[in-house]
């Protein structure tokens, strides 16, 4: 009857059906569910501007990533965030408070426009634009009373005052003043002045009025910046002097409405960072930052006399070589009392801290975490009891009665932590600088995310709450290129973890390793003396289990770190590629090491492959992850046989963006096989640009790109097949005999725009693999490969249905449910990170951009753990009571019987 | 003669369409247009963070526009082109409508279609998005219910032997039925061959003539 | 049987028969055939004709479940959930544990023929249990193709290794 019952399937309802059960099998979240395995930070980038409010509640700030928010004074929370255009042109110029609380913001580019924000929701309280031709780069701006003025600089002839209507945009009046000293490197506005340094010479002009009188002011000493006065009483800069004979020092110059001198403070030895003026005297306060070994002090002291007034007794801890911060802000009271008020600190590492008067941090923000450039999850260490347990396996020699000493000693330990856990109790013992709960725990879903940022800053989060457990700020690096190697897990007995970070110094541009335990953060920094092209771990490990990385440099030498490991290589150098794409003259050039010799590593070009540079551009290079792992060697076809994937591991997708007199944009896709240099397969899209994203695992390839013929977004699969038999299937080899692959294409339209995209990856990968889509709008689509699959057909046979394929339809649809970020909208997705978890079923994910989002997720459902909401307890019950209950059933039958026997 | 100048005109659209989207990049002295909008918040108020968390992107990003306090808003500096207008809000969904400028400065909206790309289904211009649904982004977890307990096809394969168990017994003790049963019983009764027998008796056969023979040289 | 437990007896006199029978004829309207069914009736009915019936009906008792069995199979239906797979299975085990206990089945057999029906017995399983194959054969529970081994195959070792990207410089 059910045989019957099946063929009923053949009807259109089937595709129903069918879409209907992927989407109750996939990955759902229940509501109840929310913030147990994810969480999310909220960042907005380096601080560029920033004011604090007239509440005094928040701070209103501007960042580099062009973002506007507003911050809580209180906590440092993200009160409301407003994300600009992220054009690589686009930047906000001014930030100012209006007259009546506003929050002014300029932004240049393209589409240069002035908005304002009311502090409150961050509504927008008006918007006008600016022409596109406005010479963004020459205009300093100021607010003025319901006026914005645009100054236009030229070069040591004059400027060019524009006031504009700050509510409507409409410009009420233009001139321009010739004054031969300003430059836009060497003038600050201040309130209603110009001023502009020169020399020994401050200069100074009321901007805000037709034909002022420049005033000009001898300091006496040279000038090196100057920066204005933001505690908006009275205009003044902070002048920075560099003398030669007692070394530099700092000045603080104030001036009148009209542009004169009015007071001249005394030149201190530090420089000065705010001035808190008296509303009744001409005794202003100036305050300082003082840096003291790793400590930053508050020192304020009088404006006239430089006498010392106070210093905090506190101090922030701040490293010694990062360079001096920025104070933004200063937040004050409403009674003028010089104790409420909180600095608004801006470091060099990005880090925003907001600090009391007494010295005491009131709250930092790591905004290096908005720009992520590199991400590894590391296992945690074992705790100690596991780590002696684990010791029993490592000394193979011991004789047998040895061994059992040890077996027996290991699992009296074992019961002892049993004991303990069971009765609450738990060894405060220990190791020295970890924490306690920093230990791998059974299901490996305990990690350490190890983040290195374009700031140069590497930090370590702890997965399970996004803690931050350690910090490291690597100053004057370039962090353009920067890799990230592990060359030792935590899974190597005494030996600690080990990773490895290359960058570049930033100013001879010489490779630079920074070695460090990715567990503690604790490193060293090395400079290597050449220019690395690329970097290779190498398949081994060497006799302390640290895997050693190949550098190829500029001049095409080949060197290892560490430079012990060089004998490993010996054996393995004639097997041993490596390659690299070069998007300026589009060459992609193969390197064997099989020159080598057992002191000296040679890399010898092989192949050569030139994707013309005049007719299309190298975007991007998609290898497989060396820690992908290929369970199921081929594809059950609906009548039980095989078709065998290929599965080339030197493989990688080349994809090249063209430009074409006809079709406009042209975007190619090539599969390279980088040992042989051969190219596997190719294709070609016309009218195709990006965004393009690229997904490489396995034996399939997924890219994103837009149509522009039909204004869309594309995302297109190609998988590869050997065919029904397996060529070779010992080994594989690039060499010998390569086998031209099947190959199978599909597109489909995503009725989105993507902005990163990400396979999920399991520890043996025989979870099925699904593909993280992030999106324009925020959202984190999970995709099953199943809806990508380049097999699926327009009209389905009985046997295709027995594979379980479904049916073609152009459109993926996006629903809902499979946001794995719920309601958490992420914007500027910059990258997805994945990495196995110690269950095959659980693969963990690290979503960043501007913000940072964890969770993990289970293609194929959590197969290999209980339940959630599974009852131990209700089911123990339940046996109890069956038992309890036939026991007593079985006794009253026997009595039963027994009285009938009597009858 | 109606057809075939609609058909013209469709072919001429297209052309102009396809000559104004070629031009992606803005030129500083191009013409520039705004894209004007309104969007209805939910029935239920609005929330505390309508303002922050609801963008509305144009091309995913391209061209954002900031909602106003009257929830109104605004695209500026674009230029002509085919845009892809969204709402995003995490709590509630919006229809994305496409807008687009032609080459004169006309603007025209439209129901977004990725699929059947030339189809023109107007929208009102200047936008008035209004919300969908809430979204929901979560499963809801099954609850216990008894009738669903009852009807499942597990419990029931197993209540109904039972049933069948306890009940028919008491129903034949019942003399009448008892007496039914036994008259259906004999209504049913046929007389087929027993295979075994058959079997038997072909097998035995042999031997039973031989019986017999062995008789009748006794009895001879 | 009669004859047969006759033979027991050293000596015995026999009145009734066959003085009757051979010397005087038979009375008009007697039929001898008559006492010939009579007594053949009653031979089915002895004790070793019923052991060999019984017998049989053992033999056959698995290649009588054979019907039953293919109706079975066919409402099973070829999908993989727990009813049909407790129906196959039990298809499966029964001749299976049949073919087990063997020999104790085999004692209860008696009668002369014991071989015949043994093998009838034999064969019978071996028919249901290859009936229960085909089933699970037409339910793709046979590793019999080369897709049904695809999850021992190992990866194979790569030969080269190789490393790189796009240019760091």
């Amino acid at each position: 009857m059910m045989a019957r019952h099946l063929n009923l399937f053949i009807f259109m309802p089937q595709v129903f059906i069918i879409l209907f059960s992927i989407f109750t099998v996939s990955q759902c979240l229940y509501e109840d569910q929310v913030g147990k395995f994810d969480w999310h930070q909220s960042f907005i980038g380096k601080l560029k501007f920033a004011f604090g409010d007239a509440s005094g509640k928040r701070a209103i700030v501007a960042t580099e990533l062009n973002v506007v928010a507003a911050l809580s004074l209180k906590t440092g929370n993200i009160l409301w965030r407003h994300i600009l255009e992220k054009d690589p042109q686009t930047n906000i110029l001014f930030l100012s408070p209006t007259s009546s609380g506003e929050a002014l913001v300029v932004t240049g580019g393209p589409k240069p426009l002035v908005r304002a924000f009311d502090p409150i929701n961050g509504a927008l309280a008006w918007e006008w634009t600016l022409p596109s031709t406005f010479p963004f780069d020459r205009i300093l701006w100021a607010v003025s009373t319901e006026k914005l003025y645009a100054l236009s600089l030229n070069e040591g002839e004059d400027f060019v005052v524009q006031q504009f209507n700050i509510r409507t945009g409409s410009q009420t009046s233009k001139w321009k003043t010739i004054v031969p000293w300003v430059h836009k490197s060497k003038c600050v506005p201040s309130r209603d002045l110009l001023i502009c340094h020169s020399g020994k010479t401050l200069h100074t002009i009321r901007f805000s009025q037709k034909d002022a009188k420049p005033y000009p002011v001898e300091l006496g000493q040279p000038i090196a910046q100057i920066e204005s006065v933001k505690s908006g009483e009275k205009a003044g800069v902070f002048v920075d002097l560099s003398n030669l004979e007692s070394g530099p020092s700092s000045q603080v110059v104030l001036f009148s409405d009209q542009g004169q001198t009015s007071v001249k403070c005394k030149p201190l030895s530090s420089p000065a960072r705010w001035v808190f003026f008296d509303s009744v005297g001409e005794s202003n306060i100036i305050l300082q930052m003082v840096q003291r070994d790793e400590k930053l002090s508050i020192v304020t002291s009088d404006c006239i006399s430089g006498n010392k007034i106070e210093e905090s007794t506190g101090g922030v801890k701040y490293p010694a070589d990062l360079g001096p911060p920025h104070v933004e802000s200063v937040v004050c009271g409403s009674n003028h009392d010089m104790a409420s008020c909180r600095l608004l600190i801006n470091s060099p590492d990005q880090a925003i801290t907001l600090v009391q008067y007494s010295g005491k941090v009131l709250w930092s923000r790591e905004e290096a975490l908005a720009q992520i450039s590199a991400v590894e999850m590391m296992d945690l260490p074992v705790s100690d009891k596991d780590a002696a347990i684990e010791k029993e396996f490592d000394s193979k020699e011991a004789g047998v009665l040895g061994m059992f000493g040890r077996r027996l000693v290991s699992q009296a330990l074992q019961a002892q932590h049993l004991l303990q856990t069971v009765f609450g109790l738990h060894d405060p013992i220990q190791p020295a600088g970890q924490r306690a709960d920093l230990v791998r725990d059974d299901f490996g879903l305990h990690k350490m995310i190890v983040v290195a940022t374009k700031a140069g800053k590497l930090f370590g989060l702890d997965n399970l709450n996004g803690e931050i457990i350690w910090q490291k700020a690597l100053v004057n690096v370039d962090t353009r290129s920067m890799q990230l190697f592990i060359q030792r897990t935590t899974r190597h007995g005494p030996f600690p973890a080990q990773c490895l970070l290359l960058l570049k110094d930033k100013i001879s541009k010489e490779s630079i390793l920074y070695t460090f335990n990715p567990i503690t953060g604790e490193g060293s920094r090395r400079s290597l003396g050449y220019r690395v092209l690329q970097a290779m771990p190498l398949p081994v490990v060497d006799e302390e289990s640290l895997r050693p990385i190949l550098f190829l440099d500029s001049s095409e030498k080949v060197h290892i770190e560490p430079q012990s490991a060089i004998s490993l290589v010996d054996p393995l150098a004639s097997n041993t590629y490596m390659y690299v794409a070069d998007p300026v003259t589009g060459v992609m050039t193969g390197y064997t090491l099989a020159q080598s010799t057992s002191e000296r590593l040679v890399a010898s070009r092989v192949w050569e492959v030139v994707f013309q540079p005049e007719t299309q551009t190298i975007q991007s290079v998609v290898g497989k992850s060396p820690q992908e792992r290929v369970h199921s060697q081929g594809r059950v076809l609906g009548d039980r046989s095989v078709l065998y994937k290929y599965v080339n591991p030197n493989l990688v997708a080349v994809v090249t963006q063209g430009t074409d007199t006809v079709h406009k944009y042209v975007l190619n896709v090539y599969l390279l096989d980088v040992v042989s240099g051969a190219i596997v397969f190719s294709i070609s899209h016309k009218r195709a640009r990006e965004p393009i994203h690229l997904v490489h695992t396995e034996n399939w390839v997924v890219y994103t790109y837009f149509s522009e013929k039909w204004r869309r977004t594309e995302i297109a699969a190609i998988e590869l097949y050997e065919g029904k038999t397996q060529s070779n299937s010992g080994t594989f080899s690039s060499l010998i005999a390569p086998v031209q692959p099947m190959v199978e294409r599909q597109s489909y339209i995503l009725p989105a725009m993507v902005q990163s995209m990400s396979p999920t990856i399991t520890e043996k990968g025989i979870t099925s693999r699904h593909i993280l889509v992030g999106l324009a709008n925020g959202a984190v689509l999970e995709v099953p490969w199943i809806f990508l699959d380049p097999r699926r057909p327009v009209t389905v046979t009985p046997e295709m249905r027995e594979e379980g394929i479904i049916p073609y339809m152009p459109e993926l649809p996006i629903p809902t449910e499979s946001v794995i970020n719920y309601n958490k909208t992420l914007p500027q997705i910059s990258g997805i990170h994945t990495a196995p978890s110690g269950l095959e079923s659980t693969s963990l994910v690290l979503v960043y951009g501007l913000d940072l989002f964890y969770t993990r997720v289970a293609p194929s459902k959590t197969f290999d753990l209980l339940k959630e909401d599974f009852d131990p307890f209700l089911i123990s019950m339940v046996l109890i009571g069956l038992g309890l209950a036939s026991y007593t059933t079985k006794r009253l039958a026997s009595r039963k019987a027994l009285k009938q026997a009597w009858k | 003669m109606e057809y075939p100048k609609l058909l013209f005109a469709a072919i001429s659209l297209s052309l102009l369409v396809c000559f104004s989207y070629g031009q992606r990049d803005v030129e500083p002295n191009q013409d520039v247009y705004t894209i004007e909008g309104r969007i209805f918040p939910p029935d239920t108020g609005i929330p505390p963070s309508w303002y922050s968390q609801t963008r509305i992107l144009a091309n995913g990003g391209e061209y954002i526009a900031i909602l106003r306090k009257d929830n109104s808003f605004v695209f500026n500096h674009v230029p002509t082109g085919s845009y892809v207008i969204e709402v995003v809000n995490p709590t509630y969904s919006y229809e994305p409508v496409r807008v687009e400028i032609n080459s004169k400065g006309k603007l025209r909206a439209r129901k977004l279609n990725y699929i059947q790309t030339s189809t023109v289904d107007p929208v009102a211009y200047p936008l008035a998005l209004t919300p969908l649904a809430r979204i929901r982004y979560f499963q809801i977890r099954e609850q216990w219910r008894a009738t669903d307990f009852l009807y499942s096809p597990m419990v029931l394969m197993m209540v109904l032997p039972l049933v069948i168990i306890m009940i028919l017994p008491k129903v034949m003790n019942d003399p009448e039925t008892r007496k039914e049963m036994e008259h259906l019983n004999s209504l049913t009764r046929y007389d087929m061959p027993e295979m075994s027998e058959v079997l038997a008796s072909f097998f035995t056969g042999g031997e039973k003539q031989k019986s017999k023979a062995v008789r009748k040289k006794k009895a001879q | 049987m009669a004859s047969r437990t006759n033979k027991k007896y050293k000596w015995a006199l026999d009145f009734s028969t066959r003085r009757s029978s051979q010397d005087i004829a038979s009375p008009p309207g007697f039929n001898p055939a008559v006492g010939q069914a009579h007594t053949e009736a009653s031979k089915e009915n002895d004790p070793s004709h019923l052991i060999i019936k019984k017998s049989w009906e053992l033999a056959l008792a698995p290649l009588k479940q054979v019907p039953m069995n293919l109706f079975i199979m066919y409402m099973a239906g070829n999908s993989i959930s727990p009813f049909p797979i407790m129906m196959v299975g039990m298809l499966l085990i029964r001749p299976f544990k049949a073919l087990f206990t063997l020999q104790s089945t085999f004692k209860m057999i008696e009668g002369n023929h014991a071989i015949m029906q043994k093998l009838v017995y034999f064969l019978g399983n071996i028919v249901g249990m290859l009936l229960a194959l085909y089933k699970c054969q037409s339910m793709g529970l046979l590793p019999s193709h080369s897709s049904d081994w695809l999850a021992f195959i190992d990866p194979p070792v790569r030969l080269e290794y190789s490393g790189g990207g796009i240019s760091l410089a």
